[in-house]
């Protein structure tokens, strides 16, 4: 504060802008630090300086001037593009009510269309669904049908001929063969349990000896009920097949049989 | 009839159509009143002249009409320091009109809590007539004269102790003309001219140091007349 009470010597000085040098620099260097004392002191000398200008001789500004500083003025007042180029700042007070409320309609609305889109596309999916379902239903009806067709094909043709196979557990529900020379072979039954988690059955033509190696008949589900309808085409000369056999192989099917059959059926 | 011509005659301001309403304004019945008060009674003014702060808010909002008051208020006093400082009508008119668009165009960015209208405008008015006169010590001053500049920042007095224009600018003459010629001269160099004390002190062939005191003391003479900061 020592140095502000040197300084207060030229506030006046420095209010009229006559200060200059090393004793200018410091004071503008309190005022910069917004020094208290200096602010008021060189704020008060200020307001004397102002009052210099009563000093000079009166002069009337023409009328002239009056009207074209009010036309300017007005013109300005008139079109509000004009002040907003001039305040920016102010520009967003020039955004109308009514514009706010479109923008509030148009967010609602979007935000609406957007919740109907995601609807319907989530409708969409569900249908694709169903369809995806109903079409795998009816290809399974389809095969069904064909399995059935066939069977009823080779059940009703002369010079078939049918055979029980024996399950090797004795709780095991016994299937029927049905075999035709041409038209192949028939397995039906009911009450068959599902086989283990993963596993599925398979139909095994067995030929007579030194004739080859089991040979693959197809694998096959038994249905909700428990009812097995299969249909097998003559996988040889069905004159060389020497027994038909059942077993359990892993969902897909084996080459050849890995596990000892659960059926077992003779041909005569 | 014949009492609205009688008013209008006595000065006091009757809205076009007033004769036509029924319903009088408690105003209108308070401005006869004091109308008939005025034909017997000497009255200063019937009704309190908007203060500048308040013409100023109203400039933010865009009022030419508050401008139009704002100029009728202070023009002349603007317009003669102008003149006086650039010695040339038109330039003086050209800074006038910068002056009063600006106030216009910038009004929020005065601030009432930075000191009184009237010194503020004047302070920007002769900073800005001394641009024009492109002084050589023209880039050692600041030119950061804008509307919220710290170097248009006027500490208001007591505003009980200011008195109306004329009164000062009595006391302001009146203080220039006691002062030594060569005084006053120094002080009109540096106030008008812009000049600096070592300008003023070459131009006049005085020692600085005389220079120096010769403002101060004839600054805070005035001061002491306008009896500010009492």
């Amino acid at each position: 504060m020592a140095a502000c009470d040197q300084l207060r010597e030229h506030y006046e000085a420095y209010a009229i802008g006559a200060l200059d040098g090393a004793d200018r620099a410091e004071l503008e260097a309190h005022l910069a630090r917004n020094c208290p004392a200096c602010t008021a002191g060189v704020a008060q000398a200020r307001y004397i300086v102002s009052q210099l200008a009563l000093a000079a001789p009166d002069q009337a500004p023409p009328a002239s001037l009056r009207a074209k500083i009010m036309e300017a003025a007005r013109a300005e007042a008139a079109s509000p593009q004009r002040a907003t180029r001039i305040e920016p700042v102010v520009r967003r007070t020039w955004i109308p009510t009514w514009a706010w409320a479109a923008a509030a309609v148009l967010i609602l609305f979007a935000a609406y269309s957007l919740y109907q889109n995601v609807k319907m596309q989530r409708d969409l999916n569900d249908l694709n669904a169903s369809l995806d379902n109903a079409r795998r239903a009816r290809l399974q009806l389809d095969q069904q049908r064909a399995t059935y067709d066939k069977a009823m094909a080779i059940l009703q043709a002369q010079g078939t001929h049918s055979m029980p196979v024996k399950p090797s557990d004795g709780k095991m529900p016994m299937l029927q063969a049905y075999i035709h020379e041409k038209m192949g072979v028939v397995i039906a039954a009911s009450n068959v349990p599902m086989p283990a988690q993963g596993r599925e059955y398979q139909l095994w033509m067995v030929p007579k000896t030194g004739k080859g190696a089991p040979i693959s008949a197809g694998v096959y589900m038994p249905d909700s009920s428990g009812s097995v309808l299969a249909v097998a085409p003559p996988m040889a000369k069905m004159e060389d097949i020497a027994a038909l056999a059942v077993t359990e192989e892993p969902m897909g099917g084996s080459p050849q049989p890995t596990s000892r059959p659960m059926w077992m059926g003779s041909l005569q | 009839m014949r009492l609205q011509a009688h008013l209008a005659s006595s000065g006091v301001p009757i809205s076009p159509g007033a004769e036509y309403s029924f319903v009088m304004r408690v105003e209108q019945i308070g401005s006869i009143l004091s109308s008939l008060l005025l034909s017997v009674v000497p009255f200063r003014s019937a009704e309190p002249q908007p203060t500048d702060a308040s013409l100023m808010e109203r400039l933010v909002q865009r009022d030419a009409d508050a401008l139009e008051t704002l100029y009728d208020r202070h023009s002349r006093a603007v317009f003669s320091l102008v003149y006086r400082i650039t010695q040339q009508r038109p330039t003086a008119e050209e800074v006038t009109q910068d002056i009063f668009l600006q106030l216009w165009r910038n009004a929020r960015l005065y601030d009432a809590q930075r000191g009184p209208l009237e010194p503020w405008l004047l302070t920007l008015a002769r900073n800005r007539a001394l641009d024009t006169l492109r002084l050589k010590r023209e880039k050692q001053r600041s030119r950061e004269d804008d509307f919220g500049a710290r170097e248009l920042v006027c500490s208001a007095p007591d505003p009980e102790t200011i008195a109306d224009r004329e009164t000062r600018a009595q006391k302001v003459r009146g203080v220039m003309a006691e002062l030594p010629a060569q005084q006053r001269r120094a002080i009109e160099l540096a106030y008008f001219d812009g000049m600096s004390h070592s300008e003023i002190a070459e131009k006049l062939m005085e020692p600085l140091g005389t220079v120096k005191s010769w403002i101060r003391n004839g600054l805070l003479k005035l001061r002491q007349e306008l009896a500010a900061y009492a």
